[in-house]
């Protein structure tokens, strides 16, 4: 049972989003849907994560975006089959204007927005071997990151600021198929943002990934993985216009390794895109990478 | 004297009737123009992408806009958008345009909004150098 619990929550840990990104720029640590606190035990952890996205005219380099993503988080089991998570990411915006006059770049270093779920075990049904688990959550994103209002006037993208500054409410459901070494798990979400007081509106966001993992060994401790995820954002809103230039679509294969030990789990990921849908052509997402560790209590 | 008397009340009771509150004027049409790109004194190569980017914001509703490049020297117009946008206190304009030139020249970037008259817009402006 111990094992069994320690791959639901690797599994849920693993299925890290990406932070994909617009035609002018990437969507911040705190704009993203997390998955990976599912669980049926209490712990807690951190991740860092690398984006990036380079845009291109003509085919030469025009403007680029960094991101370097820390969150902490963490996950409380409540009586019966409730629990409760909660993530804080931390992030680092490097945007990037490319001219034959010099390099330009803009840096932001802030909070993102506090994400809080309450998570149900919906279903938990054993046939044979397999065990099948299905949770359903819902919860919201807090206002707590940072955010200017005039990001656009100031000529930068959208996302650069990773607060939205409204409660942007969340929901999700992960199904997780269990069978002695092997497990899959299939997750989507999404995130329906309310406008804030300056009548901006992120983009509906939704996020949805399958992961396979398998353990190795007598031990059970190396655990490969590997998946694909898909993201898709909206265009903002600014009143009644509505920028579609930021809207896009993205597709990544992933694949990763973790180390379980008795107390924690250390783990690696890269993210490859294989599909991607901007405003322009020549927008390139770059694909993410991801170390994390986790601590179960 | 009594008649005058009388005449002066009812002239006063009238001249009260008559003062009604004032037909409000309609207020001027006023807009914000934020231009983001170009920047002012950019040096472009023809041929080369040139991002034409700006916001318009006011109280109400914004009209009409539009974007001009102008030639200084020989007032060519390189490129020309115009539209009732018809937007409630926001609107984002951005376009990109390849400018094609065979002798360098400095050309005016104009952003304009308007209500109904044209002749009366609201404008701002940069310069650009566009070189062959």
């Amino acid at each position: 049972m111990k094992k069994g619990l320690l791959v639901t929550a690797w599994l849920l840990i693993a299925a890290m989003p990406v932070l994909a990104c617009t035609s002018c720029g990437c969507s911040g640590g705190g704009t993203t849907l997390g998955m990976q606190l599912v669980t049926v035990r209490n712990y807690a952890g951190m991740i860092w994560q690398h984006t990036g996205l380079t845009v291109y005219e003509q085919g030469e380099l025009h403007s680029s975006f960094a991101s370097d993503t820390w969150q902490v988080y963490g996950s409380l089991q409540l009586p019966g089959k409730w629990h409760m998570q909660a993530r804080l990411p931390l992030v680092w915006n490097r945007v990037t204007d490319h001219s034959p006059e010099g390099d330009q770049t803009e840096n932001l270093f802030a909070a993102g927005d506090l994400n809080l779920m309450a998570g149900y075990q919906a279903m938990t049904l054993r046939s044979g071997r397999a065990t099948h688990t299905l949770f359903v959550q819902a919860g919201a994103e807090l206002p707590t990151g940072k955010y200017k209002a005039d990001f656009v006037q100031a000529g930068l993208p959208p996302g650069f600021y990773p607060g939205s500054a409204s409660i942007d409410p969340l929901a999700g459901i992960q199904y997780i198929l269990s069978d002695s070494a092997w497990t899959a798990m299939f997750g989507a979400s999404v995130k329906y943002s309310l406008p804030n007081a300056d009548h901006l509106q992120e983009g509906l966001f939704w996020q949805a990934q399958t992961v396979v993992a398998r353990s190795l060994g007598a031990s059970g401790r190396w655990v490969p993985f590997a998946g694909l995820v898909a993201e898709h954002r909206n265009g903002y809103r600014k009143y009644d216009f509505l920028n579609e230039e930021s809207a896009y679509s993205v597709a990544h294969g992933m694949a990763g390794m973790e180390y379980r030990g008795d107390r924690f789990s250390v783990g690696a990921r890269f993210d490859h895109t294989i599909w991607q849908q901007y405003s322009t052509e020549e927008t390139t997402n770059n694909g993410a990478y991801s170390v994390y560790v986790n601590w179960f209590f | 004297m009594p008649a005058v008397a009388l005449a002066a009340v009812f002239s006063a009771l009238t001249s009260c009737t008559q003062d009604e509150e004032p037909t409000p004027t309609p207020e001027a049409y006023s807009v914000t123009i934020n231009i983001i790109e170009p920047s002012e004194g950019e040096t472009i190569t023809s041929g080369s992408t040139v991002h034409l980017e700006a916001t318009f914001e006011n109280d109400n509703t914004i009209h009409n806009i539009g974007v001009w490049m102008v030639g200084e020297m020989m007032n060519d117009t390189l490129y020309s958008y115009e539209n009732h946008v018809h937007a409630d206190q926001y609107y984002e304009f951005h376009e990109h345009t390849m400018p094609m030139v065979m002798e360098a020249q400095e050309y005016k970037v104009i952003f304009a909004s308007w209500d109904e008259d044209p002749a009366e817009r609201i404008e701002k402006h940069v310069h650009v150098n566009i070189e062959p």
